[in-house]
């Protein structure tokens, strides 16, 4: 499902130096994998995350997703195949202030224009996800009004809403409690049992459900074991 | 969800910058709505009162004209007509006419239709009374009235000339020379019967011997040529003066006219004199108000755009400190797959519909307060007066045109976020 072959990706920094973040990296997730990246802070595990979701084009390489190379798209393309095809969930929850939780779960869908989902069947799914993720009873709510665990919580809805391919997930229980932490885990365990990818960055002590590779990564590098 | 529903969200959520903008926008253009028209309805009065002082003068005017040609029917001109080749100082000065014209003028006159009272023609001249020890004599030739163009004549006749063979004398002449009504005495070979005694003048008259035209003009020999036509009461109710003389001129290639003072010149004199002190104040009245306009107008050709420009900065202002605080959520629509195209889409709707709206309310207001300032009772016509459709349109269609542009470079800038260095930021 994800390719990534052989990217690397330096960044400038503000004494224009040259950082190298990741260094020819490849792997690849299949559908219904759940594969962890691991390594110490400032090994690269975001930057790889971020060139996955095609956010950050590499220095060279290539990023396939589902066939697709996603950087010979043009930016359009890349857009709407972004919000189709990939999910994300990241450490910090980033949901929009102004919207409920509901509507920040179908904001997901408006790149679509409707395109995956009909009115009617957005709101079964709506309703189900809520359901499912137990946060029913605070989808009124805006942000501000919710608990962080539950804020989490509408961002892994909003990430699953389109049924995406793959998820790309940030330490989503890096902010976690241990409660809110094996929910979430354990809904990124069952999307990759129904048969979508998830590469997701942790440094979590808690168990996961049906990982089936850890990448380790140090200075940029792959570390094979 | 659609995209609109997000914009709303967003506007309702945060209403400050919306509801500046739309203050921003809402005052440039009362402004603008309130400076425009005002130049226009004082431009619309102005214009007003000038054409009312003008139709004051022109029916000022009318009336002295009908005074004029009343006093017209009374007086009429009083004209003399003379020889061209006789200079007026001369004239003013030796007291006679010695240039002459040919005889016929008279008849000239008299076949055209010209309405006068009363018509009588001279021959002057100075000589030396060889029979009187050759002291020095004005001759004066004086016609008889001749009809002019009057069928019968309303008035008596004024002239008294002399018949043929007789005189009137001078009062120095007949005095020195102990004549008496009915004496005869010789002038120039000729025997003459004194007719009157002229009372004494004081003026050369006091020296001068009246004939008749024929005897006049033998005794100076000028043979059938006159000094001057007097043309007294010229009816001329239609025509002004001028034609009267360019008429006469075009008649007599060899004459000149002189118009004698009496009431109608001088009312005429005065009626002139009186239109054009009024035109010359509604001259001036014009140049001013005109400058007063221009005075408003340069003011309100620099305020308007500085009004504008300040109200449309300040949007696009507004917008850039919005971006700053909105970065995050610019960064996660992109995550989320926003295309550059909605998010730019998100920063337009919201400008075009800012627009829209400060226009109104600014078109409302500014309207309501040129109401409340000029006073004008709320009604139909008072509100034709004020508001101009074309203005409506006007601003209707270009204040969202004018915000969509504000909000338009900082919609770009919003485009190139980098989303990876913001959520850098944020962990
Ligand atoms: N936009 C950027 N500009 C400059 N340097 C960057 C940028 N993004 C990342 N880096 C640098 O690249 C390296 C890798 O960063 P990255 O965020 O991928 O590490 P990480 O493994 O996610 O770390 P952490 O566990 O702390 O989140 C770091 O040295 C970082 O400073
Ligand atoms: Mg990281």
């Amino acid at each position: 499902m994800l390719k990534i072959n052989n990217i690397s990706k330096s960044f400038r920094k503000h004494d224009k130096s040259l950082v190298t973040a990741i260094k020819n990296i490849s792997l690849e997730v299949k559908s219904g994998e759940f594969q962890l990246v691991q390594g110490p802070s400032g090994c690269g595990k975001s930057t790889l995350l971020f060139a996955a979701g095609i956010l950050l084009k590499p220095d060279h390489g290539s990023v396939f997703i589902d066939h697709n190379d996603t950087y010979g798209m043009d930016k359009n393309q890349q857009a709407f195949f972004r919000a189709k095809n990939i999910g994300f969930v990241f450490q910090q929850f980033h949901l929009l202030p102004y919207l409920n939780a509901r509507e920040n779960i179908l904001a997901a869908h408006i790149p679509l224009k409707g395109s995956a989902m009909n009115q009617k069947d957005q709101c079964i799914r709506l309703e189900g996800l809520l359901e499912k993720l137990g946060i029913t009873h605070c989808a009124d709510q805006k942000p501000y009004q919710l608990s962080i665990g539950e804020q989490q919580r509408v961002a892994v809805a909003r990430a699953l809403f389109n049924q995406p391919k793959i998820i790309l997930a940030d330490e989503p229980t890096g902010n976690l409690d241990k409660e809110n932490a094996l929910i979430v885990l354990d809904f990124l365990s069952d999307f990759a049992l129904q048969g979508g990818a998830v590469l997701m960055v942790t440094h979590s002590e808690y168990p996961v459900r049906g990982v089936s590779n850890i990448i380790k990564i140090n200075q940029g590098h792959l570390v094979s074991d | 969800m659609k995209l609109s529903d997000l914009i709303v969200k967003e506007n309702s959520h945060n209403p400050f910058v919306f509801i500046l903008g739309i203050v921003a926008i809402t005052v440039s253009i009362a402004t603008m709505i309130i400076l425009t028209t005002s130049l226009r309805l004082n431009e619309e009065s102005i214009k007003k009162i000038l054409k009312d002082k003008k139709h004051q003068l022109e029916s000022q005017t009318a009336i002295m004209e009908y005074e004029l040609k009343r006093i017209m029917k009374d007086y009429g001109y009083n004209i003399q007509i003379i020889s061209k080749d006789l200079d007026l100082n001369q004239y003013y000065n030796q007291g006679y006419a010695d240039a002459m014209m040919p005889e016929n003028y008279l008849d000239l006159i008299l076949e055209t239709s010209i309405p006068i009272e009363h018509l009588y023609f001279t021959v002057e001249g100075k000589m030396y009374w060889a029979e009187a020890n050759q002291r020095r004599v004005y001759i004066l030739g004086q016609s008889s009235e001749k009809r002019g163009g009057l069928e019968d004549t309303r008035e008596a006749e004024i002239q008294n000339a002399p018949p043929p063979g007789t005189a009137k004398l001078g009062y120095h002449l007949w005095t020195s020379l102990g004549l008496n009504p009915g004496d005869r005495f010789w002038l120039g070979g000729m025997s003459f019967q004194l007719r009157d005694c002229e009372p004494y003048r004081g003026t050369q008259k006091d020296i001068s011997i009246i004939l008749s035209i024929e005897d006049a003009q033998s005794i100076l020999g000028t043979g059938k040529k006159i000094s001057s036509i007097n043309a007294i009461k010229v009816y001329q109710e239609d025509i002004g003066y001028a034609d009267l003389e360019k008429d006469i001129l075009s008649l007599l290639p060899e004459a000149q006219i002189i118009l004698l003072e009496n009431k109608l010149t001088t009312m005429t004199k005065s009626r002139n004199s009186a239109r054009e002190a009024g035109e010359k104040m509604i001259a001036h009245e014009t140049l001013h108000q005109q400058l007063f306009l221009q005075r408003l107008r340069v003011m309100n050709s620099w305020l308007i755009p500085l009004l504008l420009i300040l109200g449309f900065a300040l949007i696009a202002f507004l917008f850039y400190l919005n971006n700053r605080d909105r970065r995050r959520e610019f960064a996660l629509l992109r995550v989320l797959g926003f295309s550059n195209n909605k998010i730019i889409r998100i920063f337009l709707m919201k400008s075009i519909f800012m627009g829209l709206l400060g226009a109104l309310i600014g078109l409302v207001s500014g309207y309501i307060f040129l109401f409340y300032i000029k006073n004008y009772p709320v009604n139909f016509y008072s509100l034709s007066l004020i508001v101009e459709p074309f203005m409506i349109i006007i601003v209707l269609l270009s204040t969202p045109l004018l915000t969509l542009a504000a909000g338009f470079i900082p919609s770009l800038s919003a485009t190139r976020l980098d989303p990876v260095k913001i959520f850098q930021e944020f962990y």
